[in-house]
Formats: structure tokens, C-alpha cells, sequence
């Protein structure tokens, strides 16, 4: 009750100021508003000092005091991580509305290149090609489009028992390679938990990456073995191979020292490991090819 | 047959219609949903390719009152970008097929050869 009738008061008071301080000489004014202030000072100090009298809230009883805990510090190794997520977070969201608004021009283009090829008959030899290079050309985009998309799928995760050796029979089976290279797989029958889709797109993208080493052929060797609580895949490659320099960068987003690339192709791979509980390792030699290991538990 | 398309893109809407037009077919464009709704109250279509994702409302909508007009007509949706939710609700509404941007005209012959021999997509 006490409080109520000490704000009313400091309230009217308050008022009275104002009112004066509009009214007054400029001298007057700055007066007022400095003896404003400090009344704002010692209203404040009162009111608080009245509630830790407890006049006005009941007291309770305090629990005995804690001893301040010690700052979480991440490790470097967690900070780089956790950059590496918002980094990826961000890429997500970019590409998701990215596709969508890039496909829609991509659709009239590849139609137009159709119609010109059924439509131009030329001589001009340059310009048959030119028709057909549209076409391509849109294919290509769209397939740096498709791997944006992954990107802001890799979220998505729904894990199902599945047949391992299938799933990595079956990418090896999509992906494109040029004819001068030879795919050699050795498939033990595996059966674990992993989203297939996912799964199939991670085995694709290490042969993908293996396939641009080889620009002049050569062989890519593809190994699941089963071991007694985990099971591993091997993609070994006999073809540029990589400086350490590189090496150290491989897995980071939109890192790529290909023309025709994004740069996501591994940092899918190894997101893709990641939520599968597994991990990655990469040898490489300059001129004598990579090897990268995945194991997973089983 | 008589073809409808329904796409915001006029780039597509042309390229499409004139691909279509060599193969024979007889195709009405429409860059809306709005537009999509009045051309079926005015003609009659085999087929109608509806963008999923067009301003005003969308490729299903338009596609459940088209279909109150002309209950025979084919739709087909089309769309830029996997939204899920829509494909669903158009193929649970009887849509023949849905395909994404940017797709390969025999994809499209296809499709409308299935429609005329009145066959499940694959």
C-alpha cells in the first residue's frame, strides 16, 4: 500500500516538472530537466531498495549459492564444424529457391533447341551444332541445379534396413563415365540401416569424383567388404591424385578445382557419411591416384 | 488432339506449343490458372498441361475446376521444383502424370501417346 502511494506521488511530482519545464526560460529549462533526472535516480533507488526491505513481496527463501559453472569452450575441431553446418545451412536454403527459379528458363530453352533442331535445316554445319550445344548445355546446367538440390535435401534423412550391396550396385550402375574407364567392383553382401536414396547418391558422387581424375581413361576400383561390427566401402582410382594442399580442402562447400562443377559433389558425401554414423578418410598421390575409405558400424 | 497449356513462362508456353503443333496436335496457351479456367469453358480438350506453380492459383487448383468443365480431359502437371505436397494432392485428384522442368519432348510424345492409347504411365 506503502509503494502505491509513493508512485503516486513521485508521479504528480513528475508531472509538475514537465509542466513547468515547458513553460519556463531556457535557464529554467535546463534546470528542471537536470533536477528531472536526478529525481529519476532517486525514484528508481527507492523503489528498488524498498523491495529488497521486503516491504512490498513476500520473502522467500533463497536456495544456498551455486558455484558459477565453468564456460562450455567447443573445440577447434567442433568450431569449424559448426561453421561448416551454418555454411551449409545457408547454401540449403540459397538452392532450394534457387532450382525452382532457374528451371523455369531452363524448360524454355531446352524446348527452343528442340524446335531449332526440328525446324533450322541449315548447311552451316557451326549452327547444327550450336543447336545442339543448347540442349547440352541446358543438361549441364541442370545437373549443377540437381546438385544444389541434393544440397538442401541432405536434411532429410529416413534410415530403413537395407540391402548395402544392392544399393551400391545399383549407383554404380547410373552414374555416366566416360567408355576409357573401367568401374571394377568387389561387393560383399552387407545388410544395415541407411537411407537409400541418400546412399545411392553418396556412392555416386566418390565414383563421379574419381571418374574426373581419369580425364584420359584408366580404372576405378569399388569395394564393400563386410567386417565383424561395421562394413566399408573403398573407391580407389589410378589418376591425378592431389597435392596436400588440395587435400586439406576437398570436403569444404563449393571448393572444386573443376570447371564444370559446383564443388558439393564431397561435402554431400560427407554430410551424407556423417548422418549414417560413419566416417571418411582420403589418401591421394600426385599422379599415382586416391583412395577414400568410408567405414560405417553396422 | 486438342491440347491445352497453362504455364506462366512464355518461353515454354511457345516452345512447347510449337513442338506440339509440328507433331499435329491443335494447342491452346494459357498464362494462368484464370486463363486456363475460361479457354476450358470456351473448347474442349484432350489433354492440359498445367504448370503446378503459377500466380493467382495453382496448376491443382486449376486442375479441380477444370476438371468440374470438362470431366474427360487428360491433366498432365508439370513442375520446377519436387513441391510434394501438390503432386500428391493432383495425382490423388487423377492427374495422368506429373514430369519436372526441364524435360525431354519424347517424354512428352510419350505421355501423350500413353493418353491416346489410354495406358498407365510407367
Amino acid at each position: 500500500m506503502l509503494s502505491v502511494i509513493n508512485v503516486l506521488l513521485s508521479g504528480v511530482v513528475f508531472l509538475l516538472l514537465v509542466i513547468v519545464l515547458i513553460f519556463s526560460a531556457a535557464w529554467l529549462k535546463l534546470l528542471l530537466a537536470l533536477a528531472l533526472i536526478l529525481f529519476g535516480i532517486i525514484f528508481y533507488s527507492s523503489v528498488h531498495a524498498g523491495k529488497e526491505r521486503g516491504k512490498d513481496v513476500p520473502v522467500t527463501p533463497q536456495p544456498a549459492a551455486q558455484p558459477e559453472p565453468s564456460p562450455i569452450v567447443p573445440t577447434p575441431e567442433e568450431t569449424e564444424q559448426h561453421i561448416n553446418d551454418e555454411k551449409l545451412a545457408a547454401i540449403s536454403k540459397f538452392c532450394a529457391v534457387m532450382a525452382h527459379e532457374l528451371r523455369n528458363p531452363l524448360a524454355s530453352l531446352k524446348n527452343i533447341a528442340y524446335y531449332f533442331s526440328k525446324t533450322l535445316k541449315t548447311e552451316d554445319e557451326r549452327i547444327n551444332k550450336m543447336v545442339d550445344m543448347m540442349a547440352n548445355e541446358v543438361d549441364r546446367t541442370n545437373m549443377m541445379i540437381s546438385e544444389m538440390t541434393e544440397v538442401s535435401h541432405l536434411k532429410r534423412i529416413k534410415k530403413v534396413s537395407s540391402d548395402i550391396s544392392e544399393l551400391v550396385t545399383s549407383a554404380l550402375i547410373s552414374v555416366t563415365v566416360d567408355n576409357a574407364i573401367q568401374i571394377v567392383p568387389d561387393i560383399d553382401k552387407v545388410v544395415a540401416d541407411a537411407d537409400p536414396d541418400k546412399f545411392r547418391l553418396f556412392v555416386r558422387n566418390l565414383v563421379t569424383n574419381a571418374a574426373d581424375a581419369l580425364p584420359n581413361g584408366g580404372l576405378i576400383e569399388v569395394t564393400l567388404k563386410k567386417r565383424d561390427t561395421s562394413y566399408d566401402l573403398t573407391v580407389r582410382d589410378n589418376g591425378s591424385g592431389m597435392d596436400a594442399t588440395t587435400l586439406s580442402h576437398i570436403f569444404e562447400p563449393m571448393f572444386t578445382t573443376k570447371t564444370k562443377t559446383l564443388g558439393l559433389g564431397l561435402t554431400i558425401a560427407l554430410e551424407i557419411v556423417r548422418v549414417h554414423g560413419g566416417s571418411i578418410s582420403v589418401t591421394s598421390e600426385k599422379d599415382k591416384g586416391t583412395t577414400v575409405t568410408v567405414i560405417f558400424p553396422q | 488432339m486438342k491440347i491445352l497449356i497453362a504455364d506462366d513462362e512464355e518461353g515454354l508456353r511457345l516452345s512447347m506449343a510449337g513442338i506440339l503443333e509440328l507433331e499435329g496436335h491443335c494447342v491452346v496457351t494459357a498464362a494462368d490458372g484464370f486463363e486456363a479456367i475460361d479457354k476450358a469453358k470456351q473448347e474442349t480438350f484432350d489433354i492440359i498441361f498445367l504448370d503446378i506453380k503459377m500466380p493467382g492459383i495453382n496448376g491443382v487448383e486449376t486442375y479441380k475446376e477444370i476438371k468440374k468443365i470438362l470431366p474427360r480431359a487428360v491433366a498432365v502437371m508439370i513442375t520446377a521444383f519436387a513441391i510434394n505436397d501438390l503432386i500428391r494432392e493432383a495425382l490423388h485428384e487423377g492427374a495422368f502424370a506429373c514430369i519436372t522442368k526441364p524435360f525431354e519432348m519424347d517424354t512428352i510424345f510419350s505421355i501423350i501417346r500413353d493418353i491416346g492409347n489410354n495406358q498407365m504411365p510407367h
